[in-house]
C-alpha cells in the first residue's frame, strides 16, 4: 500500500492537466463514424441509386448519374450542407483510420509526426479538390 | 489407448539458428492432458525438451502455450477435448514474446508493462483516515475479484494481434489489472492511472478483438475492463468524474 | 525476428518470433478476430475508393461533357454490380462500426458474437437489396 505526501498529490494534479492529447482522435473517430452512417445512407440512397425509375432516365440510355442532376442538387443549400459535411467527416474518419493502422504497427513519436503530416496534406488536398468540384457544378449549371 | 501425433516447435539457442518443428508419436488415453503429453515426450523420447510447469492444476499460470493456434494452459486441457480424429496436435510457445528455449518464453516485457500500471492501492495522505478499517461494499469486492483472478499466465498477451505488430502496447493483462485498481474505492490515484493508460500505448490501441477474453483460463474478460477504462477516460475528458 | 550469437555458436532470439501471420492465428480465427479483420480490410478499401471517387466526381471542373463522359464509363453493368457491392461493403463497415460504438458505451460486450452476425447479415441484406434496386441496369 503506497501513501502519498502532499507534494505527490499536487504533482499528480498537475500531471493530470497535462494528459497526452491522444483522446480526441479516438473520440472523433466514433463521433464522425456515427454521423457518417446517416450521411452515407442519404448519399448512396439519393445520389447513387436515386435516379432509378424516374421518368426520362431509361430514355437517356440507362445512365444513372448525370451532370444536370448533380448541378440541380448543388443549387440547394441543403445538399451543399450534406455534401460538404460528408467530405469533411469522411476524409477525417478515413485518414484517421489509416493513422490508426500505422500506430498499430508500432509507429510512434517522430514516425507518427510524419504519418500525421502526410495524411493531413492528403486530406486537405482532397478536400480542396472536392470543394472545387462541387463549386464547378454550380458554375456550369 | 490410441496414438497421437504431436508437432512441437523446438529451438535450442546453442545449436539452432531458428525454431523448427519436430514430430513425435505418443500413446494417450481419454484423460491425457497436453502437459501429460509433453512430459511423456520429455521422459521417453527427447530429454532436452524444455517447458515451464508447476502446479498442474490450472492456478500457477506457468504452462500456458499455443496448442493448435489457440492459447491454453497445458495442464488443464485434455488432448481429446481439442483434437479431432486423426488430427495432429501442434504445440508452440506463447507468441509476442522472445523465445528462450523450446516452449519457454521471456516474460520480461509482460512484467514490465504489468509494473508500469502500478498494481497496488495508492492512498492520498492528505485525506483523513477512517476511524476503523476501510470498508468496501460486498458487490464492489465481487466485481473486482474477477480481475484479481488473473494468474499472469500470458495467454491473453500472446493472443492479441495488436501486440503482434506493436511491442509498445500495454496488453490485456496489464490493462485489466489497471481497471481493477481504478475502480477500487480505497484507491485515490484514478486520474494518474487514467493518464498512464489513456495514451497510444494503452487503451486506445485496443480494437475489441476479444481474443484475450476467449483464451483467458480464469474468465477475467480483459476486453470488458478495457472498455470500462475507455468510458472512464471519456467521462474525465468531457469534464465529469471518472467513477 | 532478431537473433544474437550465443557462446555455444548458436543464436538467441531477442525479439518475438513470428512466422507469417501467426499474430492473427490462422488456425483459430474467432468471431471477434474476423470482425476486426473485415473492418480493417473494408476500411482500407473504402479509403482508396474514396480518393478515387473524389477524383472522378471532381471531373465536374472540366465541364458537363467531360463529367458525363467519365460517368458514362463507370455506369456499365459491371460497374453497377460493383456499386451494389460497394453499398454492401459500406454497410458492413458501418454496422460493425456501430457495434464497436455500442461496446465503447459499455453495453453488449457479453453478446459480442451475436452482434457481429447481426451486422454481417445486415450488410449482406444491404448488398442484395441494392442488387434488387438496380436490377434493370445489370443487363
Amino acid at each position: 500500500m503506497a501513501v502519498m505526501s502532499r507534494e505527490q498529490t499536487r504533482a499528480r494534479q498537475v500531471a493530470r492537466q497535462k494528459q497526452p492529447n491522444t483522446f480526441w482522435p479516438w473520440f472523433l473517430q466514433r463521433v464522425t463514424g456515427v454521423i457518417l452512417v446517416v450521411l452515407l445512407a442519404i448519399h448512396i440512397g439519393v445520389e447513387h441509386f436515386g435516379n432509378l425509375n424516374k421518368p426520362g432516365v431509361m430514355e437517356r440510355e440507362r445512365e444513372l448519374i448525370i451532370f444536370s442532376d448533380v448541378a440541380y442538387r448543388m443549387s440547394m443549400a441543403l445538399w451543399w450542407a450534406i455534401d460538404l459535411s460528408l467530405l469533411v467527416f469522411v476524409l477525417f474518419h478515413g485518414l484517421n483510420g489509416i493513422r490508426n493502422i500505422a500506430l498499430d504497427m508500432g509507429v510512434r513519436e517522430t514516425g507518427d509526426k510524419v504519418v500525421t503530416a502526410v495524411l493531413s496534406i492528403v486530406g486537405v488536398a482532397a478536400l480542396a479538390f472536392g470543394i472545387a468540384g462541387l463549386i464547378a457544378f454550380k458554375r456550369f449549371a | 489407448m490410441r496414438t497421437q501425433e504431436v508437432r512441437l516447435l523446438r529451438f535450442n539457442p546453442e545449436r539452432d539458428a531458428e525454431p523448427h518443428y519436430e514430430t513425435y508419436a505418443i500413446e494417450i488415453i481419454e484423460s491425457t492432458t497436453v502437459l501429460d503429453a509433453i512430459i511423456s515426450i520429455k521422459d521417453f523420447q527427447d530429454g532436452t525438451l524444455t517447458f515451464r510447469r508447476s502446479c498442474r492444476q490450472g492456478i500457477c499460470g506457468s504452462c500456458s502455450m499455443r496448442v493448435n493456434d489457440k492459447e491454453r494452459l497445458a495442464c488443464n486441457t485434455r488432448v481429446e477435448e481439442i483434437i479431432k480424429e486423426g488430427q495432429t496436435m501442434t504445440i508452440e510457445p506463447l507468441a509476442n514474446l522472445p523465445v528462450i528455449k523450446d516452449l519457454v518464453v521471456n516474460m520480461q516485457p509482460f512484467w514490465k508493462k504489468y509494473k508500469a500500471i502500478q498494481p497496488f492501492v495508492i492512498h492520498d495522505a492528505a485525506k483523513p483516515k477512517p476511524e476503523k478499517e476501510y470498508t468496501v461494499p460486498h458487490a464492489q469486492i465481487r466485481h473486482m475479484q474477477k480481475f484479481n483472478a488473473c494468474i499472469q499466465c500470458g495467454a491473453c498477451y500472446s493472443s492479441c494481434p495488436i501486440l503482434g505488430t506493436d511491442d509498445d502496447y500495454l496488453g490485456p493483462a496489464a490493462l485489466a489489472k489497471a481497471y481493477r485498481y481504478a475502480v477500487d474505492p480505497r484507491d485515490d490515484a484514478t486520474d494518474e492511472r487514467l493518464r498512464i493508460i489513456g495514451n497510444e500505448d494503452g487503451i486506445w490501441r485496443c480494437h475489441t478483438i476479444f481474443n484475450c477474453t476467449e483464451v483467458c483460463p480464469k474468465g477475467v474478460e480483459p476486453t470488458y475492463a478495457i472498455q470500462q477504462l475507455k468510458r472512464m477516460s471519456v467521462k474525465t475528458r468531457l469534464g465529469g468524474s471518472p467513477r | 525476428m532478431s537473433t544474437s550469437p550465443t557462446p555455444g555458436g548458436g543464436y538467441r532470439i531477442t525479439r518475438p518470433y513470428k512466422v507469417g501471420y501467426t499474430h492473427i492465428r490462422p488456425g483459430a480465427i474467432d468471431t471477434g478476430t474476423l470482425a476486426w479483420l473485415l473492418h480493417r480490410i473494408t476500411g482500407v478499401f473504402l479509403v482508396v475508393y474514396l480518393l478515387m471517387h473524389i477524383f472522378i466526381v471532381g471531373q465536374g471542373v472540366r465541364g458537363q461533357e467531360a463529367f458525363d463522359h467519365a460517368l458514362a464509363f463507370v455506369q456499365k453493368p459491371v460497374f453497377v454490380f460493383l456499386d451494389a457491392g460497394l453499398a454492401g461493403v459500406v454497410a458492413y463497415h458501418a454496422f460493425n462500426g456501430l457495434r464497436i460504438v455500442v461496446f465503447d458505451l459499455g453495453w453488449g460486450i457479453r453478446i459480442q458474437k451475436g452482434l457481429f452476425w447481426v451486422s454481417f447479415l445486415g450488410s449482406v441484406a444491404v448488398f442484395l437489396g441494392s442488387l434488387y434496386v438496380v436490377r434493370d441496369l445489370l443487363v
